[in-house]
């Protein structure tokens, strides 16, 4: 018996070990080796450790073989300032509407969920043009605009509102599922128990609704935080060559540059650093259930 | 002036209307133009079948429901239009309604909390508070480590922490177990008593209304069916209805065949004679005679007894009591429940009396 099921453990969880062992984990140990290596004259690498790929980053490159260059690190701050950017906008946007839609019937919820998802039937390259018809200078808002009357086209398209409008836009639908979650769950019968020991609305939401839907905004935060953070289609469709972000940097050093050793640097650091918000998330949270079990 | 604040009532309801749309369109009353005075310190339960209007005119009170007609007073002051979290009111609720991210001591203190009640003094009195349930030193748990008769203290602590004048109850015991249940029946009267708080008790269960409260207010319909103390409605109901949902009852159609020096004979829809004392009956009138079954006895105890006479049909043991069903010769079921050793003697098929007294025997007047 026991056995059997091992067995049958075994065949269900092979093909999906096998998977993610062959395309991902083994390029990824690739990508950690070639981080460490001399980038090819022609592409390609030389076998010969070579610390400058994350030198010219981080600050150790001397000159000799590379320089350092402050602006990496500035387009990985503007890409965390943009990721974080588009977990509030996404949750400002998600938040009400989850509890909109929740209050609706059964059959009108539905629906709703429907229309969320409604995107995702389309190619995002198709979506994404779109909004460069919208945002371009001679797009629906600016003619609108012009036609209202203002004297010359707000800059809209290739600037980081363009980039932030685009990210929150195809992320919104990873940030409703998860909070409309959450809120659904919510019992209504503690939001009458609130008012009824004397609670204003205010009150009952800070006291009771926002604890019990943080969940929820959690995961809905990391599942929109960590994709946006990385994305590098967005930036070069609405941001061009102005708005670069880590993605597109590291996307850049892999095609056109074809800097391997450096793109695959790029790719570490930008992982390092989502691993690390991770495990301070984690941590977080370990303390919180840790408080509650010592109680 | 100090004597009448005393007697004032805590909550004060005329004529209140309530009404519903059901799914198929029309308008149900839930409340149909309801009176209803509580006291100071008294112990009131609304009773009735579900449907009857009780959970309404409770999250009357509560503010969670708003009167379509009538007025609404808490301690003299009018209502209606005073939203739940304003009102001196608090609810223990069915479902206990414990919030499940706080402690036990955050729970009970959330009433203090959001009245911005300073630390020190909050920590003191949810301690008082778990005290009084039972519950002491339990402030750092959490909802879901409890049990279930402990979450319906917790929820009870909750609501009396900072003294209302009113509590609310909605069916709390419901979901406990048989012998928890009257334990808790037991607390929550002594705890009301200790408290001198008002509570008002909504239940379906009327052994636990006649057990707890000090007045019943029997619903019906969205009508108030009957008021009165446990005892008065058990043994003088009102009308049918309260015969029939409170306690098992032997109802007679009766209408008066003749009076003879206060004992009025009377002739049942079916054709059994029956007697009752009752002071002013004339010839004729129609009327219900109430038997409970625990009234007959065997044989005859004496003076101001009569008997139903008839075959016994079935004979159970029932723990403690014997329980008899007896066909008249007229056809009439009659149901007796008997505490003595006696009926072991009896057989299926027999002939017996069962004898009542005829002070005991509750005429209704009016039905069918």
């Amino acid at each position: 018996m026991l056995i059997r099921e091992r067995l049958r453990l075994v065949g269900l969880l092979t093909p999906v070990t096998l998977i993610i062992g062959l395309f991902f984990l083994a390029p990824l140990a690739i990508m950690a080796v070639y981080s460490l290596l001399e980038p090819g004259l022609y592409g390609g690498v030389e076998w010969s450790f070579y610390p400058d790929n994350f030198g010219r980053v981080l600050g150790w490159a001397d000159g000799t073989n590379e320089d350092f260059d402050p602006v990496y690190l500035e387009i990985i701050l503007r890409s965390f300032k943009l990721a974080a950017l588009t977990v509030l906008a996404t949750l400002a946007l998600c938040y009400p509407a989850a509890f909109w839609v929740a209050r609706q019937p059964e059959r009108m919820r539905n629906f709703c969920l429907f229309l969320i998802t409604l995107p995702f039937f389309t190619s995002l390259i198709v979506r994404l043009y779109a909004w460069l018809l919208i945002l371009r200078p001679s797009g629906f808002i600016n003619t609108t605009l012009l036609a209202l009357g203002i004297h010359s086209p707000v800059e809209l398209i290739y600037t980081e509102t363009a980039v932030l409008i685009g990210m929150t836009y195809i992320f919104i639908p990873f940030m409703f599922m998860p909070v409309y979650a959450s809120v659904e769950k919510l019992d209504k019968r503690l939001l009458e128990a609130s008012a009824d020991l004397g609670a204003s609305r205010w009150q009952s939401f800070w006291k009771v609704i926002f604890p019990l839907t943080l969940p929820g905004i959690a995961a809905g935060s990391i599942i929109v935080f960590i994709p946006s953070l990385g994305n590098f289609i967005v930036p070069s469709l609405l941001g061009g060559a102005r708005v670069l972000m880590i993605g597109s940097l590291v996307e850049q050093q892999f095609l056109a540059a074809r800097n391997w050793p450096f793109g695959a640097a790029l790719a570490m650091l930008l992982m390092a650093a989502v691993l690390v918000c991770l495990v301070l998330y984690v941590l977080a949270q370990g303390r919180n259930s840790a408080q509650e079990a010592s109680r | 002036m100090t004597a009448f604040t005393h007697t004032a009532p805590v909550v004060e309801i005329r004529g209140a209307v309530k009404h519903y749309r059901a799914p198929e369109g029309h308008l149900v009353r839930a409340l149909d133009g309801l009176d209803l005075a509580v006291g100071a310190n008294e112990f009131v339960t609304l009773l009735g079948p579900s449907g009857c209007g009780k959970t309404t005119l409770l999250r009357t009170i509560s503010g969670f429901e708003r009167l379509d007609g009538g007025d609404l007073l808490i301690q003299g002051q009018s209502m209606n239009h005073v939203p739940p979290h304003r009102r001196p009111v608090h609810t223990v609720f069915q479902s206990y309604a414990l919030f499940p991210h706080m402690s036990i001591g955050d729970n009970v203190g959330y009433a203090l909390d959001v009245r911005g009640v300073a630390k020190a003094e909050k920590r003191q009195r949810v301690g008082q508070a778990l005290e009084m349930v039972g519950l002491a030193g339990m402030e750092r748990r959490k909802p879901g480590q409890l049990s279930g008769g402990q979450q319906q203290r917790v929820a009870l602590a909750r609501a009396i922490v900072d003294r209302p004048a009113l509590l609310l109850l909605d069916e709390p015991l419901s979901a406990l177990d048989r012998q928890l249940r009257q334990a808790m029946q037991r607390e929550l009267k002594n705890l009301q008593h200790e408290l001198g708080i008002a509570f008002v008790f909504v239940t379906h269960d009327q052994e636990e209304a006649l057990t707890m409260s000090d007045r019943i207010v029997v619903l019906n319909g969205g009508h108030i069916q009957q008021i009165g103390a446990p005892a008065e409605i058990y043994h003088r109901p009102a009308n049918a209805f309260v015969a029939g949902f409170i306690g098992e009852s032997n109802l007679f159609d009766v209408h008066v065949g003749s009076v003879d020096d206060g004992i009025a004979y009377l002739l049942d829809s079916g054709g059994d004679l029956l007697q009752a004392c009752h002071p002013d009956l004339h010839v004729g009138q129609h009327a219900q005679l109430m038997l409970r079954p625990e009234q007959f006895h065997l044989h005859c105890p004496g003076e101001g007894f009569a008997a139903l006479e008839g075959c016994l049909e079935q004979l159970l043991f029932i723990g403690k009591d014997f329980e008899l069903l007896l066909r008249t010769s007229h056809g009439r079921l009659v149901k007796a429940v008997l505490r003595d050793a006696a009926p072991q003697r009896l057989r299926t098929g027999d002939n017996v009396q069962l004898w009542y007294g005829l002070q005991a025997a509750h005429l209704i007047p009016g039905g069918a």
